[in-house]
């Protein structure tokens, strides 16, 4: 990853902030949303209070709501206090003295709302300092995407004349692949990629990062890490909760579009790619795209037996009752969406052919949990043959959330007369083993931008590889029944039990989580 | 005679032991990652070291052993004690614990402990060696463990004579291991100061930096002033000042410096009556020259647990912030510096410059 900074001040030498945030203003698009509460504010105070947030810092909140600053804020540390309980208001007052607010007065497409923004950014660089640097965070439902970005072109916020421009896009990233390549096109009218910070959280997450160091800083993985070891791969990504109050989204979108096109494929590429030349943006960025663009296109007679979905019934999650999709406000009763989906994939690669990766994800699972297994082919059972339980292949597993942490199965004697053989297992766990807590994804990804640094973000032609590989089954899904009648999975359960069926060979199953 | 693999029976039926107590029944898995080994000969200190290293253990899973002087010499020479720590916030299925093992002697053997608490290391991880007391010119224990330790920590806040001490801490350290790290709680004490000042010249207002004059330096009335010396030795390593002022013996009032471009600095150190403030840095104010005079300063606010900087260019104020301050333990400094495994660099020039001065008088 690119080291950036810091300037010429001397004083930071030897200090651990050395990756601190340099002046700029951030714009948030739909700052009277719940992401801006929830995640962004919250991501901001923290860097505030590790020192890596510039002192020339200034944060512009703008949407349709008709707010004053002092209300904008009120909501935002109303927020910040459940998260955070006790800040002090001295605290608080220093935190938040370059944040503003700005009502927008006829939606986001007046011109003169950005001419208003311009003027707002032109004055705040000059009182702060911020040397014209500037960040837009796109955190709207995507209708306005395209509305917000040509404005801001309009009103050339875009051009680097002083300082840089950038802009921070949340997902979805389009809704398919004619969409996509549109919304690419439209932003790279007026932005360069490398303006472009296409956001996929998951990648902001330790544990994901550590995918890389894992793989390239340890010289046992790499050489075992092949179709010759490497019997098959999982990735599971399951949530317990359900729609929430998002039903408008969801039901347009479903399992593939909000879990498999970014966070699942991006997991993907990075337990698959090729050691990169160097840790630069875009070394990384290559080899993940060569994974997304190896994906075996799925056949229509393939998806048969190679995607599942479902869709979740009524059932109990933690002793409580919880109500089927089709029930939840705002779904239709008859809607055949999918809540849960599992694909198995082949990559056509020299490494990886003939071993298929199950990837996995659903809503109203048994539990919140996303990991990696690695499961290592079997040794030959000739020496343990008379042994009463067979011998269980090696498994490494990387949990991603919660728990964070890597797991070694292996096998060992059971102490005693006999030759009894047993599998344990080997725990690494990242919470405990530093004394840093990880920062929270949002911290780590707002930072990078500030800094210029965009590893951990997704590149146009990645966005665009992602979609083309999920485009059949997309399409198939949306013209084709499900196989087995909707709903056909109980809430708090593992899924479908048709999600067994993709596995053909004996000895591969569904871990057990 | 005890022996470290008796020690380390006890222990693993102790924690068989525990796990059949508790209920509901959970099991442990001991985790290690890093050894350090606390030697004091002070039964004062003895307290304060277990103290600390039971809170330390909560947070930081180590293999801890603690060597300290016996108050009752009508004991065998030499006990042991273990304790069992779980990991605070620990809400997994298994729990995350480790040790500490404590190794009473007699006085007149205590330095003989070395191989002893060698013996008792977990292969292959790091060792961190706190020594607590003054820099010995000649002791055993000090330099055997300094020998094979990774890094050795002080707190140079108990030394009765800071200078000669610091100026005599890497000497004495590297004397026995050339690639030693050197560490001092003191300095991890300052270590938010430093970020709160350094961020003031951040961007465009690194500008100031050339241009300091004056930097006057406020702490609490204490036995312990010197974390206001290390403040500025801090400074005028990080500016690459040249010290231009006489030797010092002891604390001084004020010391002379040169900026790189041959302008003088000077920095003032204040007493301050103020029991809040006991031995603490109240603040830290650096004036810079005409023209556009500007004043950069950094200030404990009456919540203590605050402290406000800010930026006055030509008598106004054009930044200001308040940040929280929470008082930090010896355990969570010494947690501080376990966070990072390399060279303190400035650190190191801070004590040859140390050095330096106090060298000039003798
Ligand atoms: N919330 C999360 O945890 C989360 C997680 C990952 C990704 N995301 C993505 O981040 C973005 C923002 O998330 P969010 O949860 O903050 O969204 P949100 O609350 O639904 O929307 C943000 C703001 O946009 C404005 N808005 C809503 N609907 C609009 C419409 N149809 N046309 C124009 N403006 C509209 C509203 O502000 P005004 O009415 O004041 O204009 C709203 O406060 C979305 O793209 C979402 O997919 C969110």
């Amino acid at each position: 990853m690119s080291k950036l900074l810091t300037l010429e001040n001397s004083l930071r030498e030897g200090l651990g902030s050395q990756r601190s945030g340099v002046p700029c203003s951030l714009v948030i698009f739909g700052a009277s949303g719940d992401l801006t509460k929830r995640k962004l504010v919250p991501a901001l105070f923290s860097l505030y209070q590790k020192h890596l947030l510039s002192t020339s810092f200034s944060l512009i909140g703008t949407s349709r709501s008709q707010l004053s600053t002092d209300e904008f804020k009120h909501r935002l540390k109303s927020a910040l206090d459940e998260k955070i309980p006790g800040i002090s208001s001295a605290l608080w007052e220093s935190f938040s003295q370059n944040f503003h607010y700005l009502p927008l007065t006829g939606g986001f497409n007046n011109l003169a709302d950005y001419q208003a923004l311009s003027k707002l950014l032109n004055d705040l660089d000059q009182k702060n300092d911020t040397l014209g640097n500037k960040i837009f965070y796109l955190s709207t439902p995507p209708e306005v995407f395209e509305d917000i970005i040509s404005n801001l072109g309009r009103v050339e916020l875009t051009r680097e004349k002083k300082g840089f421009s950038r802009v921070i896009i949340e997902k979805p990233f389009g809704h398919d692949l004619a969409s996509a390549q549109m919304l690419n096109q439209k932003i790279k009218n007026v932005f360069n990629e490398n303006q472009i910070y296409r956001i996929d959280h998951y990648l902001g997450k330790e544990t994901v990062q550590n995918l890389l160091v894992m793989r390239f800083a340890n010289s046992i993985f790499e050489p075992i890490w092949n179709r010759r070891y490497i019997d098959h791969v999982q990735i599971t990504a399951a949530e317990e909760i359900g729609i929430e109050n998002r039903a408008g989204f969801y039901e347009t979108s479903g399992v593939l579009r909000d879990m498999f096109q970014n966070h699942l494929f991006q997991i993907l590429c990075l337990v698959a790619m090729e050691p990169p030349i160097s840790f630069e943006a875009n070394a990384i960025r290559d080899e993940k795209l060569k994974i997304l663009k190896s994906i075996r296109p799925f056949e229509e007679e393939e998806l048969k037996t190679s995607a599942c979905r479902g869709q979740y019934g009524g059932g109990y999650l933690g002793g409580e009752k919880v109500v089927a999709y089709r029930e939840e406000a705002g779904v239709n009763p008859l809607s055949t969406t999918p809540t849960f989906a599992a694909l198995k994939i082949y990559l056509d690669t020299w490494r990886w052919v003939g071993v298929p990766f199950y990837l996995r994800s659903g809503k109203r699972l048994a539990k919140r949990i996303s990991e990696v297994a690695i499961q290592f082919k079997e040794p030959p059972d000739l020496l343990f043959k008379n042994n009463l339980q067979a011998i269980s292949p090696n498994v490494l597993v990387i949990r991603i959330q919660p728990d964070e942490g890597i797991t070694l199965k292996f096998e060992t004697k059971v102490p005693g007369m006999a030759f009894e053989v047993r599998n344990v297992n080997m725990d690494f766990r990242y919470g405990t083993s530093f004394t840093v807590g990880a920062p929270e994804a949002y911290e780590r990804l707002l930072l990078d931008c500030m800094l210029g640094d965009a590893t951990l973000f997704i590149r146009s032609d990645e966005v665009e590889a992602a979609w083309e590989a999920l485009m059949p089954i997309l399409n198939y899904w949306e013209t084709t029944s499900p196989q087995e009648a909707f709903p056909n999975y109980e809430a708090g359960t593992w899924g479908p039990a048709m999600a067994d069926a993709l596995f053909v060979k004996p000895w591969r199953k569904w871990r057990r989580l | 005679m005890i022996t470290s693999s008796q020690i380390e029976k006890e222990l693993l039926n102790f924690w068989i032991d525990s796990e059949n107590k508790v209920s509901p029944k959970k099991s442990f898995q001991r985790i290690y990652t890093t050894n350090v080994v606390v030697y004091t000969s002070k039964h004062l200190f003895g307290h304060y070291a277990e103290n600390s290293l039971g809170e330390l253990s909560t947070r930081h899973p180590g293999r801890y052993i603690l060597i300290r002087p016996a108050n009752d010499l009508n004991t065998d020479p030499v006990r042991f004690f273990i304790s069992g720590h779980f990991q605070i916030g620990d809400k997994n299925e298994k729990r995350n614990c480790c040790e500490i093992i404590k190794l009473v002697s007699h006085s007149p053997i205590l330095n003989q402990m070395y191989s002893f608490a060698s013996s008792l290391l977990m292969p292959d991880l790091p060792l961190e060696f706190w020594w607590i007391g003054q820099i010995p010119q000649n002791d055993l224990f000090f330099s055997k463990m300094s020998s094979i330790a990774d890094r050795i920590w002080v707190d140079s806040q108990i030394f009765e004579n800071p200078l000669w001490d610091l100026k005599n801490f890497e000497l004495s350290s590297r004397k026995y291991n050339k690639d030693i790290l050197l560490g001092d709680l003191n300095w991890i004490r300052i270590y938010r100061w430093r970020e709160i000042i350094a961020e003031l010249f951040d961007g465009a207002w690194s500008r100031y930096l050339l241009r300091i004059k004056n930097i006057t330096i406020k702490f609490g009335e204490g036995f312990s002033s010197f974390r206001g010396l290390l403040m500025a030795c801090w400074m005028a390593v990080n500016l690459k000042w040249n010290y231009i002022g006489k030797g010092i013996q002891t604390f001084p009032e004020k010391l002379e410096f040169q900026s790189l471009n041959r302008e003088p600095i000077t920095v003032y150190f204040q007493k301050v009556k103020d029991s809040d403030a006991m031995n603490r840095l109240y603040s830290v104010e650096i004036e810079t020259s005409e023209p556009e005079k500007a004043i950069f300063q950094v200030k404990r606010e009456k919540d203590p647990q605050c402290v406000l900087s800010q930026s006055i260019v030509n008598g106004e104020i054009i930044f200001s912030r308040t940040t929280y301050f929470e008082h930090l333990h010896s355990s969570q400094l010494l947690l501080e510096g376990l966070k990072r495994f390399e060279p303190d660099r400035v650190f190191e020039k801070v004590l040859q410059l140390i050095r330096t001065m106090v060298e000039l008088h003798e």
